[in-house]
């Protein structure tokens, strides 16, 4: 597990370059036009007139410091060259020169072989409870019969995907636009930590780095080579996922997407995407369907409305008609008394959950 | 912070609506709720379950079986930290007051957990 001279050289640069990605992200050049770039190349089409500083810094770049650093960040690297390297990345034109792994590298270079398994669930930041209940769904489900969940650690669906798959013991792998040791964004700093304890978390950019905002098509762009099955749950029009999506299926990977009501703005890209020819994921089942072969594992299921009796299997359908709150619910404090107690039943059974807002969602 | 519940804005038609409580009825819950509690307290000093320490908590909450066994499976699960349990108990009793029942009882204790939003481990997925 080793990173050569030349690709941490690559790294240092692309770091050093980001301001002026950024700056040719907003002139609409294509990242990924300029991420397959050699050095030389990326130093004259974007360096501009700081060419001759940067080029020096370039030719003088010290290897073993930045080794060093890696190592003081508590991090792991290889490159492109070494043989633990993920082989369905490596295959890219694009692909990153070095990966800098937080947790156990073992975990990334299991990814190695064209037989691990490995599918991306990414998606909106301000999804639907729905929504977030679906990914985490298929986290649990995916993760549950090994196979490992792939996603940007990402506000709303991509988090949600990670903790259902952590809520069954992992596997799941995080791909960071920051450096691999920030927990970005902030607020998942516990998720971080879990899925660098389960699995690992993963950058291209070095230690410390913090994201400019081409960082997450270029990151994306690792999520979706690095599975073999990229699922979008929830998706605007103009949402990051579809880029995930769309550079998935220039890569020849497949493709799903989770059906969401039509007329509702946070579900367009994703049916746009199905509109387009898109697998249809409504579970689990369909994702491991599609990823391993028909019927070679099975979900695990959520329970069963059957198995409850009449007022509490009657709560639960209203619930699932939409009745989500206690307000709904119930008109008078009484009915709310007994509301209150139903739904904390049907949580303790495992099947309602209380999302944000104190909404209550069917699990799956 | 004993209780942690999320509000949604009443509806236009709810606001319209004659009021669905009195709060002269309210009142009286309360003030019959808190002469029990001060009754069961009589003695130690204290006059509410909110003053009530672990130990005292433990002592005079008088739960049944099936309300033990509501608890211990949310606690089992992971939903429900330790100083959650306390709290959860302590509502319950409230709530058990309030129905003037000397026991706390499985539904006390389910309502007691619904109007307590723990943050879940991952549970503020959402932006």
């Amino acid at each position: 597990m080793t990173a050569c001279d030349a690709c941490l050289r690559r790294t240092a640069l692309l770091a050093s370059l980001a301001p002026h990605v950024e700056r040719a992200r907003r002139d609409h050049r294509h990242i990924s036009e300029l991420l397959a770039l050699s050095d030389d190349g990326l130093l004259a089409a974007l360096a501009g007139e700081r060419r001759g500083c940067l080029q020096r810094a370039h030719d003088m770049f010290d290897p073993d410091g930045a080794r060093e650093r890696i190592a003081g960040a508590g991090l792991h690297a290889l490159c492109r060259h070494d043989a633990g390297y993920p082989a369905r990345l490596a295959h890219t034109g694009d692909a990153p020169a070095v990966l800098h792994v937080a947790g156990d590298p073992a975990g990334l270079t299991s990814l190695g072989d064209h037989d691990a398994h490995a599918v991306a669930v990414v998606g909106a930041r301000r999804a639907g409870p729905d929504g977030l209940e679906v990914a985490r769904g298929l986290g649990r489900g995916l993760a549950a019969a090994g196979v490992t969940v792939v996603s940007g650690m990402a506000l709303g669906i991509d988090s949600a995907a990670h903790a259902g798959a952590l809520e069954v013991g992992g596997p799941t792998l995080s791909v960071l636009a920051s450096g691999a040791d920030v927990p970005y964004p902030p607020s998942m700093r516990g998720l971080y930590r879990a899925i660098v304890d389960t699995q690992a978390a993963i950058s291209e950019m070095p230690p410390g780095f913090r994201p400019f905002r081409w960082c997450f098509p270029a990151r994306n762009r690792t999520i979706a080579a690095l599975s073999s099955l990229t699922i979008v749950v929830e998706a605007t029009e103009r949402s990051g996922s579809l880029i995930t999506a769309e550079l998935a299926q220039d890569l020849g990977r497949a493709v799903g997407a989770v059906p969401g009501p039509v007329n509702a703005a946070r579900a367009a890209g994703s049916n746009a995407l199905l509109r387009d020819g898109a697998l249809v994921i409504r579970h689990a089942q369909d994702a491991l369907d599609e990823a391993l072969g028909i019927g070679v594992a099975t979900a695990i299921c959520g329970r069963r409305a059957g198995e409850l009796e009449g007022p509490l299997r009657a709560l639960l359908r209203r619930v699932e008609d939409g009745c989500d709150t206690v307000c709904a619910l119930a008109a008078t404090p009484e009915e709310a008394q007994s509301a209150f107690a139903g739904l904390a039943e049907l949580e303790l059974l495992g099947f309602v959950r209380r999302g944000p807002g104190g909404r209550y969602v069917r699990r799956v | 912070m004993d209780l942690l519940v999320h509000m949604q804005r009443p509806r236009a038609q709810d606001l319209e609506a004659s009021a669905s409580t009195a709060s002269g009825e309210v009142r009286a819950a309360v003030r019959a709720a808190r002469d029990r509690q001060a009754a069961r307290l009589a003695g130690t000093g204290l006059l509410t379950n909110a003053a009530m320490t672990p130990r005292l908590l433990r002592e005079m909450v008088n739960a049944d079986a099936a309300a033990r066994a509501t608890l211990r499976s949310s606690y089992q699960d992971g939903s429900l930290s330790a100083r959650g349990h306390q709290r959860v108990l302590r509502v319950a009793r409230t709530i058990a007051d309030l129905a003037a029942s000397d026991r706390v009882r499985a539904v006390d204790v389910q309502e007691a957990l619904s109007l307590r939003q723990d943050h879940l481990q991952f549970g503020a997925v959402a932006a």
